[in-house]
C-alpha cells in the first residue's frame, strides 16, 4: 500500500513536472496584444512630409533629416514554449516622387510633363511566425526571438504636390488626366529579431529590427530589358513599388503591450 | 530587471522621436493637392488666333480645330488685333474709332478720336493700344516710352509723298515702322529708332512696296511684317531687334508670330496654317483667305 501510494505521487509529480514543461505561456500567459511603433531613417526616399533624402526638389522646407513611421497593433498568441503565431494591423504613410507624361492637348505629338509629390499611405495586415530563443531561457512570448512574416499593404496615393511643365509653356488649355488610379497593394516577406521583456507584471516591452523584401516585382524588374513604361498606371505602380521596396527594407520597432 | 531598467530608456527615446516625427505635415504645395479625377481638361481649349473673315471675327483655337464667330459685333470690320494675353481685342470698321472689346464681344470702350488711325496693334504689356496716324503715335491705356510719338523724322529731309503704313512698338520702346516717300526716286523702308534716338532702316525689295501688317513676337523682339507692291505681289520681312537683323521669310498674305518664337500663324490660299519649326510639324484647316483681312496670335 506504502509503495503503491508512493508510486502515484511519484507518477503525478512526473507527470505534473513534464506538463509544466511542455506548457507554452510566460506564467501560463499566452496571449499579448501590443501597440506598436515602427521607423526608419528615410536615406533613399522622402517621407509624408517630404522630409528625408532624394526629397521633393520644389519642396521649400524638404530634405534634411526624416524618418518614416508607421504604427499599429500585434496580437501574439504562444502556440508553444518556443513559438508565437502573431497577427498584425498597422497603418503606414511615406512620401512617393513620381515622373509622368500626357499629350499636349494644344501640341499633337508632343507632350506636357508632371513632376509629382504623393502622399503613399494605407492599411497593412501581417501574419508572422516568433521562435523564441529557448536555449538561453527564453520562454514564449518572453525573450529574445527570430520572426518571420508575411504582410500585405493596400496603399492609396495622394498627390500633395505637382509641377507642370506645359509644352511650350502653353498652360491656357490644362493639361489631360493622368490617367493615374493611384492604388496599389504590396506584399513583402520580412525577417525580424528582437526582445521581448516584461515590465512589472504584466506590461511588456519589445525591441526589434526587421528586414522586409518583396520579391515578385523585384524579379520582373530584374528581369526587364527595357524599362521604358508606357502607362502613367505603370509609372505609377512601378515607383510606388520601388518606394516601399526602400521603404521598408530595414525597419525599426518598438512596442508596449500587454501580456494576458 | 536591472536588463529591463537599461533597456527601457532607449525603447522610450525612441518611441518618443518616432512619434515626433509623424507631427509635421507637408507644408508647400505648389500645384496640389491635385485629384486627377476632377481633372476636366481637355473640354475647354482657349480660342486665341484671330481673323477677320467677311467682315467678322473669328477666333480659333491652337489646334485649329473649331472656331467661334464673334456674331454680336457690327458687320464690315476691317482689321482687329488681339493682345498677347488674349483678353482684350480692337477692332475697327473704315471710317470709325476703334473698339475695344472682350474675347466674348462684350464692349470695353471705343477709342475717342481714332477713325483716322491708320494701323494699331497691342504693345506687350497687354494693355496699352498704340494707334498710328498719319506719323503720329498715339496711346489707349497706359502710355509707354518711345523717343517719340511724332515719327516724321524717319523720312528724309526734304522728301515729298510721304506714307506710313504700319508701327510697331518692341518690349525695348524700339519703334518700327514701314513707310515710303520720294526723294529723287520712290523709296520703301523698313526702319527702326530705339529709345536712345539710333535710326536704322534697310530698302525694302520694291521701291513702292507699302506695309500691309506688322506683328511683334509675345517676347517683344522679333517685328513680322508683310509688304505688297503690284497688284498681287507680297514680302514679307522679319526683324531680330536683339540681332538688329532684318531677314525675308516666305512671303504670306497674313502672317503673325505665335506664343513662342518658333510657332507662326499664316494664311496660303484657302487655307489657315501653324507652323511649329520645333517639332517641324504644320497644322491647317480650311478657310476663306478670299475674305480674310485681318490675322492675329
Amino acid at each position: 500500500m506504502k509503495s503503491t501510494l508512493l508510486g502515484i505521487a511519484l507518477t503525478f509529480s512526473l507527470i505534473s513536472c513534464l506538463q509544466a514543461q511542455k506548457a507554452p505561456g510566460y506564467m501560463g500567459r499566452r496571449l499579448f496584444i501590443r501597440p506598436e511603433i515602427a521607423y526608419a531613417p528615410a536615406l533613399l526616399g522622402p517621407t509624408a512630409n517630404n522630409r528625408g533624402g532624394a526629397d521633393y526638389i520644389y519642396g521649400e522646407q524638404g530634405g534634411g533629416f526624416g524618418f518614416n513611421a508607421k504604427y499599429g497593433v500585434q496580437a501574439g498568441y504562444a502556440i508553444s514554449r518556443s513559438e508565437v503565431l502573431s497577427f498584425e494591423g498597422s497603418y503606414m504613410a511615406t512620401g512617393m516622387i513620381m515622373e509622368a507624361s500626357t499629350p499636349s492637348i494644344l501640341f499633337q505629338n508632343n507632350s506636357d510633363q508632371h513632376y509629382l509629390f504623393y502622399k503613399l499611405s494605407g492599411p497593412e495586415i501581417g501574419l508572422a511566425w516568433n521562435v523564441y530563443n529557448v536555449n538561453n531561457g527564453s520562454i514564449a512570448p518572453i525573450g529574445s526571438y527570430v520572426t518571420v512574416r508575411a504582410r500585405m499593404a493596400f496603399l492609396s496615393g495622394t498627390v500633395l504636390d505637382k509641377r507642370t511643365t506645359y509644352y511650350r509653356s502653353n498652360s491656357s488649355a490644362g493639361h489631360l488626366p493622368l490617367g493615374v488610379i493611384p492604388r496599389y497593394r504590396h506584399l513583402s516577406l520580412g525577417a525580424e529579431v528582437g526582445r521581448q521583456m516584461m515590465i512589472g507584471n504584466r506590461m511588456v516591452l519589445s525591441l526589434s529590427m526587421e528586414v522586409n523584401v518583396e520579391p515578385f516585382n523585384l524579379l520582373r524588374l530584374l528581369l526587364l530589358e527595357d524599362y521604358t513604361f508606357e502607362t502613367n498606371q505603370q509609372v505609377f505602380h512601378n515607383a510606388a513599388y520601388a518606394r516601399m521596396f526602400r521603404h521598408s527594407l530595414v525597419m525599426f520597432k518598438t512596442g508596449v503591450g500587454y501580456l494576458f | 530587471m536591472t536588463g529591463v531598467k537599461t533597456t527601457l530608456w532607449p525603447g522610450f527615446a525612441m518611441l518618443l522621436l518616432a512619434i515626433l516625427t509623424g507631427c509635421a505635415p507637408y507644408e508647400v504645395q505648389f500645384e496640389g493637392p491635385y485629384d486627377d479625377s476632377k481633372n476636366t481638361a481637355g473640354s475647354y481649349i482657349p480660342n486665341e488666333i484671330l481673323t477677320v473673315e467677311n467682315g467678322q471675327i473669328r477666333l480659333y483655337p491652337i489646334n485649329l480645330t473649331e472656331g467661334k464667330t464673334l456674331s454680336n459685333l457690327p458687320a464690315g470690320i476691317e482689321k482687329a488685333s488681339i493682345n498677347h494675353a488674349h483678353t482684350r481685342i480692337a477692332y475697327k470698321i473704315p471710317g470709325q474709332n476703334i473698339v475695344i472689346i472682350d474675347t466674348a464681344g462684350a464692349s470695353i470702350d471705343v477709342v475717342a478720336n481714332s477713325a483716322a488711325a491708320s494701323w494699331f496693334d497691342w504693345h506687350v504689356n497687354n494693355q496699352t493700344l498704340y494707334m498710328l496716324n498719319g506719323t503720329t503715335l498715339s496711346f489707349w491705356g497706359p502710355a509707354v516710352s518711345v523717343i517719340s510719338t511724332n515719327l516724321s523724322n524717319f523720312f528724309p529731309q526734304g522728301s515729298t509723298d510721304r506714307t506710313m503704313s504700319t508701327v510697331a512698338i518692341a518690349a525695348d520702346g524700339t519703334v518700327v515702322a514701314t513707310y515710303r516717300y520720294f526723294s529723287g526716286s520712290s523709296v520703301g523702308r523698313m526702319g527702326w529708332v530705339s529709345l536712345a534716338g539710333a535710326v536704322k532702316a534697310v530698302n525694302l525689295t520694291s521701291s513702292n512696296e507699302t506695309g500691309r501688317w506688322m506683328r511683334v513676337s509675345r517676347e517683344g523682339d522679333i517685328i513680322l511684317c508683310g509688304t505688297t507692291f503690284g497688284t498681287t505681289s507680297i514680302n514679307n520681312f522679319r526683324l531680330n531687334l536683339t540681332q538688329d537683323v532684318v531677314t525675308q521669310p516666305t512671303a504670306r498674305s497674313f502672317a503673325a508670330p505665335g506664343p513662342s518664337n518658333d510657332l507662326l500663324v499664316y494664311a496660303t490660299s484657302g487655307k489657315l496654317n501653324i507652323s511649329d519649326t520645333n517639332s517641324g510639324t504644320v497644322l491647317n484647316r480650311n478657310i476663306n483667305t478670299a475674305s480674310l483681312t485681318a490675322l492675329d496670335w
